[in-house]
Formats: structure tokens, C-alpha cells, sequence
């Protein structure tokens, strides 16, 4: 098991090489899916709450990367690359799914009950776990009724920590326009987040 | 990040960061080789919908073919029908016009001197 140190350290020189030599060949990418899968699967997952089409988003998402990698020049980082492939097959699927009227329910879907299983065992009592649990429910639900944008820059800067610009970057908005969407969803959440008091 | 009341947004939201890295670490992350090969197997068990397309459309190319050569032949059919049918009358009409006396009076004549 690689440490996070380890990890970033691998992703930065990846990153790095890639911006260099561009040529990203077969045995460098199974490093790139390794890397990044993670956080490409739990984007995907968050934003369409179905394992399903999560698991094909992130496998579409390193397939199109793979494809394309000749067009990857380093101008932003992989991640970003990635990310930006993600937002688009994330976008497609929602829009999919709403054109496909009798698919609309999701094969497996993810709703509160289960995300509140997700929650790491990092020693806390039970009792502050039923408050967690609560907490991690009530954001899960609050993104859920998010417009699609709104949701996206939402998920992107605050689990996958991103800049702002970096959003941007891989959503094609405008700087101002993710402020303004973050500004919004982070509203609506703090609304629905604050109905727990 | 301790902090568990209730209305710490900040701190729900960290929470809720957690519980999703949590959820994406569990997953297994599978090699380059195995996504490509999915979308061997992805690509060989669809449907052929480009075929299926070009068969549909040169159906219907056909069809929009047929449809005004069938319309031709018909009015060729009515046309010639016509022609047969004016052929007869007209000679009918000369028939009629050749009598020396209206058929109705024809037995009149039988009788007339002379006849």
C-alpha cells in the first residue's frame, strides 16, 4: 500500500512526464488509472448516485483518455484532463438517462442510507456517529437536489478540493460563472445542512 | 474537524468529503488492459446500428423510388383506358351521325313506297 506522500509524489513526476514528453505509452497510463480511478470512480458516483453508471463513467473516462493521450500537451495538470472528460461523459449520462424515460430508475442506486456505511471508523462513539451519519445524509441529499452545475463545482471543490480555476478549466465555465455556481450550491446546502439544528 | 455538532457546516461537509474518498479507496481499480478489453467485448455485442441504419434508409429510399413509378403507371393505365373508351364513342357518334333516318323511325321507313 502506497502512502499519500508516496502517491503524490508518483502523480507529480506523472504529471511532469507527461507535460514533457506527451507520448504517454501503455505501462505509464496503468499508472495514470491507478492514480487517478479513485477519484474519477467517486465523482462519478457522486454525481450520478448509481455504482453502475459511475464504474462506466470512470472506465469511458480512461478509455477516452487513452485514446486521446496524443492530444494531452501539459497545459493543464492530468487530473484537470481527466476531470474535464469526466464532467462531459458525467453530463452525457444525466442527459441520457432523462432522454431514456423508461431507464430512468438507476441500476444500483446510492441513497442516504448507504452513504451514511461510507463513513470512516476514525474512532469516534457511537453517539457522534448517529450525529456524522446525520450530517453526511443531509449533504448527500442537499447535492442531490443541486442543478447539474451547480452540483459539479460543488463536488469538485469541496471532496475533490480543487482551484477554482482548475474547475474552470475542466468545466469550461468561466472563473466567475464557478463562483457564482459554488456560491449558489454552497447556499442551497447550508440551507438544507442547516434544518439539522 | 472534531467538532460533531450539529450546525457546524464546515465540519458536515468534511464529513461528507470523508464518506466519499472512503467509498472510492473501497473500489477496486482495475488495470489498462481490462478496460480496453471491456470495450472489445462492449463494442462486439452491440447492435450493428450503423448497418441497421443504412438498411432502413435505403428501404426508405426505395419506397419514396416506387412511390411516383407506381403513380406513373396508374396514370398511364387511366390514359390508355380513356383512349379506349373516346375510341368507342367516337365511333358510335359517327354510326349515329351515317343514318340516313333517326333509328325510331327506321321501321316507319320500312313501309314508306319506294322501299
Amino acid at each position: 500500500m502506497e502512502s499519500a506522500a508516496a502517491r503524490h509524489e508518483i502523480a507529480v513526476s506523472m504529471e511532469d512526464r507527461a507535460g514533457r514528453i506527451v507520448d504517454l505509452g501503455a505501462a505509464d497510463f496503468d499508472t495514470v488509472v491507478r492514480l487517478y480511478w479513485p477519484r474519477i470512480f467517486r465523482f462519478a458516483l457522486a454525481s450520478l448516485r448509481d455504482r453502475d453508471a459511475a464504474q462506466t463513467v470512470a472506465q469511458d473516462c480512461f478509455l477516452k483518455a487513452y485514446r486521446g493521450r496524443e492530444r494531452f500537451r501539459g497545459e493543464a495538470s492530468l487530473l484537470t484532463w481527466l476531470m474535464q472528460i469526466a464532467v462531459n461523459l458525467v453530463r452525457d449520462n444525466a442527459r441520457n438517462r432523462r432522454l431514456q424515460f423508461w431507464r430512468r430508475a438507476p441500476a444500483y442506486p446510492v441513497d442516504g442510507q448507504a452513504v451514511r456505511n461510507w463513513i470512516p471508523d476514525a474512532g469516534i462513539d457511537p453517539e457522534q456517529r448517529i450525529l456524522v451519519q446525520e450530517q453526511v445524509d443531509a449533504v448527500w441529499n442537499a447535492t442531490a437536489r443541486l442543478p447539474e452545475r451547480q452540483r459539479t463545482v460543488f463536488l469538485l471543490r469541496y471532496v475533490e478540493e480543487m482551484e477554482l480555476l482548475e474547475i474552470a478549466a475542466a468545466t469550461g465555465l468561466k472563473e466567475g460563472a464557478v463562483k457564482i455556481h459554488l456560491y449558489r450550491a454552497l447556499r442551497s446546502v447550508r440551507a438544507h445542512v442547516g434544518r439539522l439544528r | 474537524m472534531n467538532d460533531f455538532r450539529p450546525g457546524n457546516f464546515q465540519g458536515a461537509v468534511a464529513r461528507f468529503r470523508d464518506a466519499i474518498r472512503q467509498e472510492g479507496k473501497r473500489r477496486e481499480i482495475p488495470e489498462l488492459q481490462a478496460i480496453l478489453s471491456h470495450e472489445r467485448r462492449a463494442k462486439a455485442l452491440r447492435p450493428q446500428w450503423t448497418k441497421v441504419a443504412w438498411a432502413g434508409a435505403a428501404v426508405v429510399a426505395l419506397m419514396l423510388g416506387a412511390i411516383p413509378a407506381y403513380e406513373r403507371a396508374q396514370e398511364r393505365q387511366r390514359e390508355s383506358e380513356q383512349e379506349k373508351a373516346d375510341a368507342v364513342l367516337l365511333e358510335q357518334v359517327n354510326a349515329g351521325l351515317a343514318r340516313s333516318v333517326p333509328r325510331a323511325m327506321a321501321p316507319l321507313m320500312d313501309w314508306a313506297p319506294g322501299n
